[in-house]
């Protein structure tokens, strides 16, 4: 990636300043976690500041200096904190970026939310802030309390939606969520019991040359492999795989549609980074078994969601269960194993992160804005009603279908080469042809939006913030359409900085 | 000269694009700035090419020059440049030069006069001056390229545009020539179509051409292939070497359809329907001329792979015997042509055949460097004595409003500007000394007489015969001889044939001279083309190539005037001699079908391939369609069903995920 790595030296270079001051003034322990204790700092200032006004350019600023100090405090030289339990590398900062641009996109179509804005962005900006801890946690007990932390705002931003219905999808994801947790719980607890550490280096070091013993290994194996299993279901739950994918769409299309931009943008892909970490560097030794885990959890994840999303006619539902499917597309780079498999998975995260993203800030502001849930039948004539809107709803549509219009095409291309050079040609023609399933949906928004006779002809006003950012994302998803490298060069230092 | 070679190279095709995208702009403002620009745009074009001339008549080289470059995934750049060799410099002068004079000739041809007198433009114009410097820019763009996705970009744009003006008048209401069409305007927009549709066949084979040449060599830059080449010649495995010959073979089907060869020869007849202008623009200028600059391009690279792997041959073998049937076939079609248009047409396919013969030989004789120049030669004299006759013809069809030469004849006398250039132009195509068309035909004759290509050389030898005689049949019937009904007819009406405007003869008198004398510079011609890069096993030598020469080939020229002229002169100039029983004859209706190919084509393509599609939509489709229907219906039916499983209960949720883990770990244990 020619032009981003220059890009950041020189932010680095402008950001000097600030650096040195840092450098001055923060304790060594806390310089790697500086951007999510920037976000925390934030949170309580947009709490203090909301009891009054609205909070909204508090919360920004609190993600642009988080931002400026993922920057300008080179990774290599300032990444540790806490005793290295959260260290920042080159693939915890792709995530980082990840939710950074979705923490942009959701605070600002935030102004769409009706009620008290203060606590709304005191428990977006803390949940980020474990967001980022989850994707720098290199210690199991550090990614517990980093997962808690960035769960547990969400419980309560779910239920903040609009109708009596948020409350039961947050109690549904509430109550998973907590059996997600104890299953986590359990499974650290086995590798501690098994390697007496929970630091994942460690971890991999002694299971390593355990498994070489040939008089300990049947017996540490199944003990690791349960782990392996746990690990995925918990994690996978936040992600929205098979088998824990069930709450998805009930919360999805309850909760304020904001806060299911943020949890389909951003925590979904803190759960996928966990995963890599946890299987391709703790647990690598059993790579054999949780690969064939993963290819089970990628079929049957892309095929639950491409088949039920065709039956759906609430848009959001829809949007929850193509989210689904996309997270199985996405696993098919995880099964494929290689730097190139992890890098196009990451890829395809970014991506998706900003398509889905801005594709439910779209249907939530017209949802708030016509007041009622929008199905297929809202959409119709809304290229004459509101042209902007329809013209990047579309896009972002066509993007997730993988038409190459925007870099959607490049993730899902890369996905499926890397399980091709894996030797799994078959999970790649899988891939496509759940693709051409998920044709019936997609097309069916641009059917709606475009093809069919309107039948109102009032213009659907839009707020313009949410407006604004989704013009922004697609401009970056369009632009990454002919320049993938952009970011998919840095991607793969990310996936090297994992596997290498 | 004036403007510095890396930017000059740029600006070439960046002005007419610029121009084309900004013609309606112009019109908005007024009507005469949008001409005016275009032929300032036009004329801008042609110095900036012509400019590039001195720099490398003085110093040939090859310059590669990078503008940008697309970066698109780790590893995989891909360059967009310019290459500025003495072969791109000289497509690049031939396109804007004649393709300005076309824009100038324009001006005048595309207006006229309605019944009380008053200048009448055609209201399609911003069209019209759009797509014409579209054309030019995209051909030079084309020719500029020094890659060959580029090129392609370029060949794509050139196809559209001949598409676009080809049809240009296809809202006319007069009857159609051909009876399938119920107007002018249809036929002409059908017409378009065809030419689009057959370069289209070619253009596929191109684009698999070129994707399989960047799979063997790994770029697409010219420069690149040829000078790498020992490294990935010397990587080829047993089925890259096997592909290599298809690619080459591929990339040619390009050419084949643009320049209008056998068997994609057929839309450049029809192309006809279009204004003169762009025809002369098609034939001269742009569009076919761009597919023997594609093969002249890659003659050198693939000459030089060509000493390592020698199934290359059937390459050059192809490009020669196309070329050779090609000029044959079509020379003898032109015989029987009454539009004179028509004629013009199949001449130029002819010798673009000549041109094709002459580029394959370049593998196939011992001196391949005479044979590569004979071929660029009779491009740079084609473009000339072309452009020439088809603006005259364009001056005539003005004059008389009629396309058949059965309702010419006799007009030298009121069109003697028009008259004397056509003259010029007839002379030079017929190979007649010492016009242009001499030079490079002969050349052509050396190279094969001494490459010891006899067979290749008969067929160039007829069809030089061929060539003259029809070309003077054409002369004779236009201006010489009795007059024709239909001028009588007009001059009873008061409608007096007239010379054209000062803006088209000031054209025609231009590429008279050009013609006339062209062919004294063959000697800088040589000295011109030594920048041409050539590889490391094959070098072309230019400095040892005889300039001027006449030998025992000259001989056969002045047979061919003989045997081609005189009879011509006999039967059309001075009259008397009835070969009306010939029409009947089964030759001449074997001509004037134009030998049934097209015919045929009819038969096997289209009626062919509507039957197959009527016969897969009853048989095949319906059935298909059904299934299909079932498959849809079936999967609404499982999605609905599935969804139903979706209570949202939560207990069947948790229940769902416990049972996750039972079910993933006998997966891991047992599996």
């Amino acid at each position: 990636m020619v032009l981003p790595l220059q890009l950041s030296d020189l932010l680095q270079a402008l950001t000097a300043p600030i650096r040195d001051v840092l450098v001055r003034f923060v304790p060594e322990q806390w310089m790697g976690s500086l951007p999510a204790l920037t976000l925390v700092l934030f949170a309580v200032l947009a709490l203090l500041v909301g009891r009054h006004v609205n909070p909204l350019p508090v919360s920004l600023l609190g993600v642009v200096l988080s931002a400026v100090t993922v920057v300008t405090l080179d990774a290599s030289t300032y990444g540790s904190s806490f005793g290295g339990l959260f260290v920042r590398d080159a693939f915890s900062d792709f995530f980082i970026y990840i939710i950074l641009i979705v923490a942009v996109l959701v605070l600002v179509s935030s102004t769409l939310y009706g009620g008290d804005k203060g606590p709304y962005d005191f428990l977006l900006l803390t949940s980020m802030a474990g967001a980022i801890w989850v994707v720098m946690a290199t210690d199991l007990v550090g990614l517990f309390l980093a997962w808690e932390l960035m769960s547990t705002p969400t419980y309560v931003l779910t239920a903040l939606g609009p109708h009596r219905g948020a409350v039961d999808g947050a109690v549904k994801y509430f109550v998973m969520g907590m059996m997600a947790s104890a299953l986590m719980l359990f499974g650290i607890a086995l590798v501690y019991g098994v390697t007496g550490s929970t630091e994942l280096a460690t971890v991999a070091q002694t299971l390593n040359t355990m498994s070489a013993d040939p008089t300990v290994a049947p017996t540490m194996s199944p003990t690791v492999l349960l782990a392996v299993v746990l690990f995925i279901l918990s994690f996978g739950f936040k992600t929205g795989i098979f088998p824990g994918w069930m709450w998805v769409p009930d919360t999805y299309s309850t909760a304020d549609g904001s806060v299911t931009a943020y949890l389909a943008g951003a925590t979904k892909k803190t759960g996928v980074s966990a995963l890599v970490r946890i299987l391709m560097v703790g647990l690598l030794v059993s790579q054999l078994e949780w690969t064939l885990l993963l290819v089970v959890v990628s079929i049957m994840t892309m095929v639950i969601g491409n088949v039920l999303a065709l039956a759906q006619k609430n848009i959001m539902r829809m949007l929850a269960y193509s989210s689904i499917a996309m997270m199985g597309y996405l696993f098919i780079g995880l099964a494929a194993g290689t730097e190139f498999g992890l890098a196009a998975a990451i890829f395809h995260a970014f991506i998706h992160a900003l398509l889905k993203t801005t594709a439910f800030i779209l249907v939530w502001a017209m949802a708030v804005r016509l007041r009622k849930v929008i199905t297929y039948d809202d959409l119709v004539g809304l290229s004459e009603r509101s042209p902007l809107a329809a013209a990047l709803l579309c896009l972002a549509v066509l993007g997730l279908l993988g038409v190459p219009v925007t870099g959607g095409f490049w993730s899902k291309l890369f996905l499926f080469q890397s399980a091709v050079e894996a030797d799994m040609w078959w999970l790649a023609l899988i891939g496509a042809l759940n693709t051409v399933f998920s044709l019936g949906y997609y097309l069916r928004v641009v059917r709606s939006c475009y093809m069919a006779a309107p039948t109102r002809d009032d213009t659907v006003a839009l707020a313009r913030g949410p407006l604004i950012v989704s013009v922004l994302a697609m401009l970056v998803a369009t632009v990454l359409a002919v320049v993938p490298g952009l970011v998919f060069d840095y991607a793969l230092v990310a996936a090297r900085a994992v596997m290498g | 000269m004036f403007v510095p070679l890396g930017l000059a190279a740029w600006l070439v095709f960046a002005v007419p694009l610029t121009g084309a995208a900004l013609t309606p702009v112009f019109a908005k403002v007024h009507e005469s700035l949008r001409d005016a620009m275009a032929v300032l745009v036009g004329f801008v074009t042609a110095f900036i090419a012509l400019d590039m001339v001195p720099e490398m008549l003085a110093s040939p080289s090859s310059t590669d020059i990078v503008l940008l470059r697309w970066n698109v995934v780790a590893g995989h750049v891909i360059d967009f440049g310019v290459l500025v060799d003495p072969l791109s410099v000289l497509l690049a002068t031939i396109a804007g030069g004649i393709g300005s004079l076309i824009v100038l000739f324009s001006v005048g041809y595309m207006t006229g006069y309605d019944e009380d007198g008053n200048l009448v433009k055609d209201p399609a114009l911003t069209r019209y001056y759009g797509f014409m410097q579209l054309f030019i820019g995209g051909m030079i763009l084309l020719v500029m390229a020094d890659n060959l996705l580029m090129t392609f970009i370029g060949w794509e744009v050139v196809g559209m545009c001949s598409y676009a003006l080809i049809g240009f008048w296809h809202n006319r209401a007069q009857p159609s020539p051909v009876p399938e069409y119920a107007t002018e305007g249809e036929y002409n927009a059908a017409c378009g179509m065809k030419a689009f549709m057959v370069t289209r066949v070619g253009d596929i084979g191109l684009l698999a051409g070129i994707l399989l040449l960047y799979f063997i060599t790994g770029t697409f830059n010219y420069t690149e292939i040829l000078e790498t080449a020992p490294t990935w010649v010397g990587g080829l495995t047993s089925l890259t070497l096997g592909l290599l010959p298809i690619a080459a073979l591929l990339v040619f089907a390009g050419p084949i359809g643009k320049s209008a060869q056998f068997p994609l020869h057929t839309w450049l007849p029809e192309a006809m329907a279009g204004p003169t202008t762009v025809s002369a623009l098609i034939h001269a200028a742009a569009m076919v001329k761009a597919g023997v600059y594609l093969v002249a391009r890659l003659v050198p690279i693939f000459l030089e792979v060509f000493t390592s792997v020698a199934s290359l041959m059937v390459f050059f073998q192809t490009v020669a015997w196309i070329g050779a049937i090609t000029a044959f076939m079509s020379a003898t079609m032109a015989l029987v042509q009454d539009e004179i248009k028509k004629v013009l047409a199949y001449s130029t396919i002819s010798q673009l055949g000549y041109m094709f013969m002459a580029l394959g030989a370049t593998g196939l004789v011992a001196e391949g460097v005479a044979a590569y120049t004979a071929g660029t030669f009779h491009l740079l004299a084609h473009a000339i004595f072309k452009a020439l006759l088809f603006l005259a013809a364009g001056s005539v069809l003005h004059a008389v409003q009629s396309k058949s030469m059965r309702d010419m004849g006799g007009l030298s006398r009121e069109m003697r500007v028009t008259a004397a250039t056509f003259t010029v132009g007839a002379l030079s195509l017929a190979g007649v000394f010492p016009f242009i068309g001499f030079w490079s035909k002969e050349l052509i004759f050396e190279a094969l007489w001494h490459g010891e290509q006899y067979p290749l050389f008969a067929v160039a030898f007829i069809t030089a015969i061929l060539t003259a005689f029809y070309t003077f049949r054409m002369v004779g019937m236009t201006f010489f001889g009795e007059k024709s009904q239909h001028v009588r007819d007009l001059e009873a009406h008061g409608h007096h044939v007239h010379e054209a405007p000062p803006v088209m003869t000031v054209p025609l008198v231009l590429l008279a001279l050009a013609a006339t004398v062209g062919g004294l510079f063959e000697l800088a011609f040589f000295g011109f083309f030594s920048g041409v890069r050539t590889g490391e096993a094959v070098h072309f030598d230019w400095s040892h190539l005889a300039p001027f020469s006449l030998g025992v080939t000259t001989l056969f020229t002045v047979v061919v005037w003989g045997v081609g002229i005189v009879p011509a002169y006999l039967i059309y100039f001075r009259g008397g001699y009835d070969f009306s029983r010939l029409k009947t004859g089964a030759l001449y209706r074997f001509l004037v079908n134009r030998w049934y190919i097209n015919r045929v084509y009819h038969r096997v393509f289209v009626d062919g391939y509507l039957w197959l599609s009527r016969a897969l939509r009853d048989r095949l489709e319906a059935g298909l369609l059904a299934s299909g229907e079932d498959v849809a219906r079936g999967m609404a039916r499982v999605s609905r069903g599935w969804r139903r499983t979706m209570t949202g209960v939560l207990n069947t949720n948790v229940l769902a995920m416990m049972l996750g883990i039972v079910a993933f770990l006998c997966i891991v244990l047992f599996l």
